[in-house]
């Protein structure tokens, strides 16, 4: 075939995309893997293993907050003999620290975007593997490199980072935080966001070049829309955050001074720490959005999947996706409101922060739109995506309370925005990312994972996630603040310790509940009912090819006649209830040039 | 993939990279902006002289080296005019720091000299690795990535030139 053009310009895929060979080594199958698919489990290991870490930290928080002076269960006299088994103030400033990073960018990240990302776009693009697949294998390599670099720094003297996953100079400043510890932290980040930066490269470049041929941008399936929107804002404002992170380097390793300021700079000569916030907020606020739209996307197909029905408004919500994306990019002074910010500049970001909830009511409008009236099939998948829902229709409304300037100069900084954080990007990101793994594992593994684990582990989720955040969002309207390590010690707070003792229950809980879900995944990798190629019976293209794929994914390049979520159409009359992406029915189906 | 798509995609690539730099570069910028508005005089009172005049005949070698390589058609025509810039740029560039560290002017005088030293240097670093990406492309006969690198090395430039003008200008 030659290299015809189709419309828009794109090259057609069936020409030109190599068919890849299996490898034979396991050097190259498991280790140095061009194939998308390998990449992305060895994202998926990589998660894993950093979130036992997260949460076992964020275990160690809720103990030392519960029962303060107490020694920690099974793990204290190990790790703090010392203390004789109690959790120590610096340590504990490190276990924040570290259990906000690691949450977020060795957690959430690498598992929804790098694992989903990369199994996902070129899977359900009907393309054969990521246009780049050497910076693909790359990105991981990068990825691992920097969870070495932030694993050495828990073990360089003086510890590692206790500074707040938010890295605010002056404390960060190395007169204040001496020692390698958040240097380290800075440089693995800066690692990190390099590999985000050339994974964002690929996901962009990837979903423009090689869908398949009729693919137009509103056939792509939503949850490619979530990852493509989320690797263009990372693509762009990742390199905001390395300028700011790059400065306190400099800052701490060669005496430079952007940050210094006070008594510590020369008279006349000073910098200005408000100035990290600039840089780390424009970033540092987008990133709930970039951890956060895969997820949506994720939900608005699965819904759709597990409803029988077609998504409701999904261009709508295509466009609601991007109006967020857009909007995120213009509200990051709302987290700045207490730093002396002009009046006229508050009342712009509490506007533009405000209509963000527009384009969210669009498309969780559009959620219960989907639902209504569908045949829902109540698998573990579609529990955890209504618990999304849920969680994040919470989040979202606390979310009102802090783009309000009047609101969030009360509720700074206390229990209030660790409760609201966690509903939105962390439970709804989590809850969502859950919800793709239990319905793409057959897919990737080619069996399908226990139902009967999946709703244990359900209950054994949900609830206490929706309990410990919403008792965090009564506790900082008590006026709590997050980060204080004995709260206790004041007597306004001493009320709250009971409430903190059910909240380490809920804790143990979700954590029993992510045993569960860990021995799940690796008993069901192996013993697994076998699932087939289509067992959920879903027209989008991953699912119109054998489970697991073989290596080149595609043996023809498929062309789409259909949308993503054709399901029960009334001119259908073969008994099925649903039409691949790929498979062309007269009366129905759109005809390709 | 045909060396045509291959070379498309690559540009797309490129171009992608450029939005990730511009957006780096843009955010120094506002960092320096932000800094800059908090000072009456700049540099600050005190602040040595540097010598920017080896800085920007840099900025314009770079400037002329990636717009002539949009008149370029061959390898063969590219291999000279890269030489003779790359050495031109790296002459002015040892020429500028040389004649700054002379003055003993150093990262962590003040604000003002953290800001020069430190993103002169971030820059300096870049354009190696540039130099290093254009050579590589001229060795492997990929003269279609080599101009489209060029365009990246064009806009950068042009970014910079402003830039270097702003973080020095009294």
């Amino acid at each position: 075939m030659g290299n015809k053009e189709l419309k828009y310009g794109l090259p057609d895929p069936r020409d030109d995309q190599p068919i890849h060979h299996e490898s034979t080594s396991i050097w190259s199958k498991y280790i140095i893997s061009y194939d998308h698919k390998m990449i992305a489990k060895q994202f998926l290991l990589f998660g894993i293993f950093w979130t036992f870490i997260g949460i076992t930290m964020s275990l160690m928080i809720r103990w030392s907050i519960a029962f303060p002076g107490e020694a920690f269960p099974i793990l204290g006299n190990l790790l703090f003999s010392d203390s004789n088994g109690v959790i120590p103030p610096d340590t504990y400033t490190i276990l924040f620290t570290m259990h906000g990073t690691i949450m977020i960018f060795f957690s959430i990240t690498p598992v929804l975007i790098g694992c989903f990302g990369n199994y996902l776009i070129p899977l359900m693009i009907g393309a054969r593997d990521m246009l780049f697949p050497w910076l693909n294998m790359a990105s991981f390599w990068l990825t691992f490199v920097g969870g070495l670099v932030m694993f050495a720094s828990f073990f360089v003297p003086m510890g590692a980072s206790a500074v707040g996953w938010t890295s605010y100079p002056p404390l960060a400043s190395s007169p204040w935080s001496p020692g390698l510890g958040h240097s380290l932290w800075l440089v693995s980040l800066y690692l990190m966001g390099t590999a985000s930066i050339m994974g964002a490269i690929n996901y962009v470049a990837t979903v423009i070049r090689l869908r398949a041929p009729g693919m137009s941008l509103w056939d792509m399936p939503l949850s490619i829309w979530g990852l493509w929107l989320t690797a263009i804002l990372n693509a762009l404002f990742l390199p905001v955050l390395a300028s700011g992170l790059l400065l306190l380097l400099l800052d701490r390793t060669f005496g430079t001074q952007f940050y210094l300021a006070g008594a510590i700079a020369e008279e006349g000569t000073m910098g200005d720490f408000i100035l990290y916030q600039h840089l780390f907020w424009i970033f540092g606020h987008l990133e709930v959005y970039i951890v956060i739209l895969p997820a949506w996307g994720i939900v608005s197909d699965l819904l759709s999947f597990f409803s029988r029905k077609p998504a409701f408004n999904a261009k709508g919500t295509a466009i609601a996706l991007t109006a967020i994306s857009i909007l995120s990019t213009v509200v990051y002074g709302h987290h700045m409101f207490t730093t002396n910010m002009a009046p006229l500049l508050t009342s712009a970001f509490t506007t533009l922060t405000l209509m963000i909830s527009i384009p969210s009511g669009v498309f969780f409008i559009n959620w219960l739109g989907t639902m209504w009236r569908g045949q829902i099939h109540l698998t573990t998948s579609m529990w955890f995506c209504i618990g999304m829902v849920f969680t994040f229709g919470l989040g979202g409304l606390t979310g009102l309370h802090l783009a309000a300037v009047s609101t969030n100069l009360m509720l700074h900084n206390t229990y209030f925005v660790v409760g609201h954080f966690h509903l939105t990007m962390a439970s709804a990101s989590l809850l969502g990312t859950i919800a793709a793994l239990y319905f793409w594992f057959p897919k990737m593994f080619g069996r399908f994972m226990s139902e009967r684990i999946g709703k244990v582990h359900f209950w054994l989720t949900f609830p206490p996630l929706v309990y410990i955040f919403c008792a965090q969002l009564f506790q900082g309207y008590a006026g709590m603040p997050r980060r204080y390590y004995h709260p206790y010690e004041y007597e306004f707070m001493k009320h709250l310790q009971g409430l903190n003792q059910y909240i380490w229950i809920a804790a143990i809980m979700a954590f029993l509940g992510l045993c569960l879900f860990t021995y799940n995944i690796f008993y069901s990798m192996y013993f697994g009912k076998k699932s087939g190629a289509n067992p959920w019976n879903v027209g989008t293209l991953e699912w119109q090819i054998s489970s697991p794929p073989p290596v080149h994914n595609f043996d023809v390049i498929p062309t789409v006649y259909n949308g993503p979520h054709e399901f029960s159409h009334p001119k259908q009359t073969d008994g099925r209830d649903w039409i691949a992406q790929d498979e062309y029915i007269e009366g129905i189906s759109q005809k390709v040039d | 993939m045909s060396s045509s798509q291959t070379s498309k995609s690559n540009e797309l690539g490129v171009y992608i990279v450029i939005s990730s730099l511009v957006m780096l570069f843009s955010s120094l910028g506002l960092a320096l902006l932000l800094v800059r508005d908090r000072f009456s005089v700049w540099p600050p009172l005190g602040s040595p002289e540097p010598h920017v005049l080896f800085g920007h005949l840099q900025s314009i070698a770079w400037l002329a080296l990636s717009g002539l390589a949009f008149f370029l058609t061959s390898k063969k025509q590219a291999k000279p005019y890269f030489t003779f810039f790359t050495l031109l740029i790296l002459v002015l560039q040892g020429s500028f720091f040389y004649s700054n560290i002379v003055t003993h002017f150093n990262f962590n005088q003040n604000i003002f000299t953290s800001f020069f030293y430190s993103l002169t240097t971030v820059h300096t670093l870049f354009s190696w690795l540039i130099l290093g990406t254009l050579l590589y492309t001229l060795h492997n006969k990929e003269f279609r990535f080599f101009k489209t690198v060029s365009k990246l090395i064009h806009f950068l430039s042009l970014f910079w030139l402003f830039y270097f003008y702003s973080l020095t200008i009294y």
